[in-house]
């Protein structure tokens, strides 16, 4: 009789064994939910050469739409493929310490080098033109949040919530006007 | 003893009842039969069934109660208990018969944390609250009644919450009624069907606590009258029904009107299983009268698709209700017949009061006057309700019109005007034990709401995730920016050109001035001396410094780019004439670097 | 071992193999799913087992609705020419594949459920008829079934409860529900990957190819408020925001077409916005008598039949 707390807890052992073995996730059924396990940017240059946003940004003179090219007209921004990037990188573009492992780095790097999953429901229409047309900045939804490294952008946690306050007038400083909330204008 | 069998029938049912119920879990809606027009089918009318049979313990009791009728506290007891679990066999019906039971909290018409609202339009929305409410004060009626038994003070609460449940129960039946006479199906239209409902309601509760009270071996004249009245009603019912639509279910007739007729045999009327026979006659009669209501279309393929599960279902419900009532009924044993009266001890001491005519005006006047804050809290909180549900837009495409809120009028203030009454005596009587689990638990589901309102932890881990490479088959989800179908020349020049070009046709001064050579600025007499086809090709084969665009840019969107730049640079012909030197010296001046570029 | 606890044995196993069973995957792999040729079968399938139809009644032409958020520049609807109209159901597998309708299983297509959101009835192509004064609308408890401004009656899938009071409500059948889950059982083709697939346990109908309005409109959107930020360097036209435009730069859907209305041989099928004077819409069922079901007439439907000259 001892044994039966033993066969009890190997047999429990056993389905959460099979379950992490065999289970899938759960599936994400609302705007934002599936968040917490979304696939970032694949960066398959990071194990030489990291990326960094802001070396990229203002100091250049760059802006989003540069890299991300549709990012005020398209419904989707997009990552840059390595000819993208290859525009500039042709040549050296400075003189620190390390350019060489960049170079080789993006001369081994794949075509499309950024990977993003679309980690937007299906059901879920998000245009990134629309916004801004309305005069909607990247910077307004796409921050870095706090506790996480000032580079990553894109992943964030959107809630339909989130939208919605904005769309609704909601909105810090008032800085935008309400805009469609029926359903219908970004579910399908 | 005989409550011991009821408990074991209750159980053998349940057992493939369960079944029923799960393979309809997992399978949906699929599993049982449906009516092809209308989608709905057993569950429904179960449901519809034992919410009817749930309006007989507050009807006889609270009711009789009301209207100084008297009853014993057996009776009365034992219809509450009838009524308790009655409605939550009948809670089940309707929440399993969900397609996607998960999104079910979407009907409470309180605000979501989007700040949605169910449509309150719906009379399944009313149907839900009345239900909710009606169940929680009858739970409340039944927790006062037994604790009446022991506690002085909990007696005069009795009195009024029966005049707060008198008119609920009308009320949340003619709710019911609503959910299929507001429809368009035209066999369940009709102004008479909450009437129509009610009875049928009264009519098959009634049957089922005599049923019950025969089973226990006794016998109430006076309902069994009610129910005859009530079988004659449903016959007329049935009647009207047929002239205005043609309808006409024989068997639902032959159950529910003709057989209870036996009653006036009296050698069957006093015999127990006779009388156990015109009551279960009755209940099935009301049964298949439910059942072809709500599957209108032809009778002859409801009753073929009558499968198994559908069978199940009705054999959950029916053992589901025999387990809780015998349960119940053997678990609070004590209450019932602890010490063997059977006329109820508010009834009696209501008699001895009714002596002494002065001792009989006085316990009215204290009823009123206890109801009489708690009605004006409820009338408050409703009319609170009213206006900040009707203030806001939920959706954008309806407006919520006050009169579809009238349906939960009276249920709010029953509710609140229930609670405010009862709470005060039940907490001072509670034991200490019951007090702390009632806060833990309150703090608990307030902690759960709070959480969920405020849109719960954010904090969800981010890192550099490597997921699977997406389906790049699939267009949507192609990564890269090969084509911008949706961009002007000009969102094109912004995000393809103006990294060195500059979103003016001037260059990007910090970017261009540290590490690329300068590139031309843009002058119309330039452009014109190269002509439209060079700079295309410029654009897409590349140029000394300049990238080959043509996997890019198609020809025409380099080509309307061309014409943007012509536009910039005529832009700025009158006022940077000189521009082009300009921005030369500037670059020569400011950046060592750029001229090492070069 | 004694009898108590094997029975304390059995009870574990049960609860395990319970708790395993609620997660999903592993065990239950996901066929591959079914091939064109299998949709075209069922389309003959549904059919040869036509429905019988609706008597039609007299209905006015369209207008703006009623309701107090509607757009008073677009309202979209179909109006389909029965007159051209020959029942040959190419409409049927055109929206199948646009709007990825799943197949179903033998035991529902006996009865005749099928998911199409076009059916011929009595050889007549029926589908969701879009009534501003929708029934459906009213009933759904949870808000899912819901109009937008422009005139559709709009179903969205992850609000839906499942209770299909709607379809009890919808005088035209037009409510499909999902009785099965398409995607476990290889029902469902994800042709178009601009519409989701649907879960099982919700309803659905005609969306009116909602997917192509609102892609068309938010590029038209994403553009025309571009031009206004470059209008605005050198002229008054600052209003850059996103929402209603009004004037001759607002989006009125033109152009646009349903993937019936695309598919159909003799053209029977016209897609068009009713407040567009100038759409082909409008300009045929000027000189046309519209006809609707009787059970909807009332509810002035976006959707109408058009039958022989005014």
């Amino acid at each position: 009789m001892k044994y039966f707390w033993s066969g009890v807890i190997v047999l429990l052992f056993g389905f959460l064994l099979a379950d992490f073995l065999l289970g899938e996730p759960r599936v994400a059924t609302r705007a934002g939910m599936e968040l917490g396990s979304a696939p970032l940017a694949k960066n398959s240059v990071v194990p030489l050469v990291a990326f960094v946003h802001s070396l990229h940004g203002d100091s250049i003179g760059l802006t989003c739409v540069n890299c991300h090219s549709g990012a005020k007209t398209e419904a989707r921004a997009f990552m840059p493929t390595k000819a993208d990037c290859m525009d500039c990188h042709r040549l050296p573009l400075t003189e620190k310490p390390g350019i060489e492992a960049l170079d080789s780095a993006m001369k081994t790097a794949p075509e499309e080098p950024w990977v993003h999953k679309n980690v937007l429901p299906p059901h879920v229409v998000f245009h990134h033109g629309v916004h801004a047309a309305a005069g909607v900045d990247c910077y307004d939804c796409h921050t870095a949040r706090p506790g996480v490294e000032q580079d990553v952008y894109g992943g964030e946690s959107f809630r339909m919530q989130d939208c919605l306050d904005c769309h609704r007038g909601v909105n810090p400083q008032g800085k935008f006007k309400p805009a469609a909330t029926y359903c219908g204008a970004c579910h399908r | 003893m005989i409550f011991r069998i009821l408990l074991y029938i209750g159980l053998g049912l349940l057992l493939p009842g369960c079944a029923a119920l799960g393979y309809s879990l997992w399978e949906g809606p699929a599993a049982w039969s449906t009516d092809v027009r209308t989608f709905w089918g057993t569950p429904i009318s179960l449901f519809v069934f034992w919410i009817g049979i749930a309006h007989a313990g507050t009807l006889i009791s609270a009711i009789f109660l009301a209207l100084d009728i008297h009853l014993d506290r057996r009776t009365s007891m034992l219809a509450e208990l009838t009524t308790l679990c009655a409605l939550v066999v009948a809670a089940i019906f309707p929440l399993m018969h969900l397609g996607v039971l998960e999104n079910f909290y979407m009907v409470i018409p309180f605000l979501d944390v989007r700040e949605n609202f169910a449509n309150l339009r719906s009379p399944l929305v009313w149907d839900f609250c009345c239900i909710a409410i009606y169940g929680i004060l009858s739970a409340l009626f039944f927790v006062i009644h037994l604790g009446s038994h022991k506690f002085e003070q909990l007696k005069t609460l009795r009195k009024p919450m029966a005049w707060l449940l008198f008119p609920l129960v009308l009320w949340v039946h003619t709710i019911v009624s609503l959910d299929f006479a507001v429809t368009f199906v035209p066999e369940w239209r009709g102004a008479f069907f909450p009437l129509y409902f009610i009875a049928g309601a009264i009519y098959s509760g009634l049957a089922m606590v005599i049923a019950l009270l025969a089973a226990e071996g006794r016998r109430i004249r006076l309902l069994e009258k009610i129910m005859m009245a009530f079988s004659w009603l449903m016959f007329l019912f049935w009647v009207w029904n047929f002239a205005l639509k043609g309808d006409w279910s024989v068997s639902a007739f032959i159950f529910g009107a003709l057989l209870p007729q036996l009653w006036w045999v009296s050698s069957i009327r006093e015999n127990t299983i006779g009388r156990i026979a015109i009551a279960f006659s009755a209940i099935l009669g009301m049964w298949l009268e439910r059942f072809f209501l709500v599957a209108p279309s032809e009778v002859a393929e409801t009753v073929s698709n009558f499968g198994w599960i559908d069978f199940g279902l009705l054999l959950f419900g029916l053992g589901l209700f025999l387990s809780l009532v015998a349960f119940s009924r053997i678990r609070l044993r004590k209450h019932f017949d602890g010490d063997d009266i059977l006329i109820g001890e508010v009834e009696v001491a209501l008699e001895s009061e009714s002596a002494s005519a002065p001792a009989n005006a006085a316990p009215d006047e204290t009823n009123s006057s206890i109801l009489r804050f708690p009605l004006l809290l409820g009338i408050l909180v409703t009319i609170l309700y009213i206006v900040w549900a009707t203030s806001r837009s939920f959706f954008d495409t309806f407006d919520l019109p006050v009169v579809s809120l009238i349906p939960i009028v009276y249920p709010l203030i029953a509710l609140v005007a229930g609670i405010a009454l009862c709470a005060r005596n039940l907490w001072k009587i509670a034991p200490r034990k019951l007090k702390l689990f009632f806060v833990i638990g309150v703090g608990m589901i307030g902690f759960a709401a709070g959480a969920y309102f405020a849109g719960g932890s954010s904090a969800e881990p981010v890192g550099e995730i490597s997921g699977p490479k997406p389906n790049t088959s699939d267009p949507a989800l192609s990564t890269s920016g090969l084509a911008l179908s949706n961009a002007t020349p000009e969102a094109l020049w912004n995000a393809r050109c103006a990294a060195c070009h500059g979103v003016d046709g001037s260059f990007n001064e910090k970017f261009v001035r540290e590490f690329y050579p300068l590139p031309q600025k843009l002058s119309s007499g330039r452009l014109d001396s190269l002509g439209e086809d060079s700079l295309v090709n410029v654009i897409l084969n590349g140029r000394i410094n300049m990238n080959p665009y043509g996997g890019r840019i198609s020809r025409e969107e380099a080509v309307g780019l061309v014409r943007h730049m012509r536009a910039l640079a005529g832009e700025d012909s009158i006022a940077g004439a000189n521009s082009l030197t300009g921005a030369d010296s500037l670059a020569g001046e400011k950046s060592p670097a750029g001229e090492d570029s070069l | 071992m004694d009898r108590r606890e094997f029975l304390k044995l059995c009870m574990t196993m049960a609860a395990g193999f319970t708790l395993f069973g609620c997660r999903s995957g592993g065990l239950t792999d996901k066929l591959s799913g079914p091939a064109l040729k299998d949709f075209e079968d069922e389309v003959r399938r549904a059919m040869a087992q036509m429905k019988p139809g609706f008597r039609l009644v007299k209905v006015p032409m369209p207008g703006e609705m009623k309701f107090s958020p509607a757009d008073r520049e677009n309202r979209f609807g179909m109006a389909i020419d029965l007159d051209a109209c020959d029942g040959c159901g190419k409409c049927i597998l055109a929206c199948n594949q646009e709007n990825n309708v799943p197949l179903v299983s033998e035991s529902l297509a006996k009865q005749g459920r099928f998911m199409h959101w076009i059916e011929l009835r009595d050889g007549i192509p029926t589908m969701c008829f879009h009534c501003s004064d929708a029934p459906c609308e009213k009933v759904c408890p949870t808000g899912a079934a819901n109009h937008t401004p422009d005139g559709l009656s709009a179903m969205m899938y992850k609000r839906c409860a499942g209770s299909r009071f709607c379809g009890a409500n919808c005088s035209v059948q037009a409510r499909k529900f999902n009785y099965e889950d398409a995607r476990s059982l290889g029902h469902a083709k994800q042709f178009n990957p601009q519409v989701p697939l649907r879960d099982k346990g919700v309803m659905e109908k005609c969306s009116l190819c909602i997917q192509r309005l609102q892609n068309d409109r938010m590029n038209f959107k994403a553009n025309a408020g571009l031009a206004g930020v470059v209008g605005a360097k050198s002229g008054p036209a600052g209003g850059t925001m996103g929402g209603t435009m009004v004037g001759k730069n607002s989006w009125r859907g033109k152009g646009l077409q349903t993937a019936c209305a695309m598919a159909c041989p003799k053209h029977a099928i016209i897609f068009g916005n009713w407040l567009d004077e100038s759409s082909d819409l409008v300009k045929e069922a000027k000189v046309r008598n519209l006809y609707a079901p009787e059970g909807i007439a009332k509810l002035d439907p976006s959707v109408v039949y058009m039958r022989g000259r005014r």
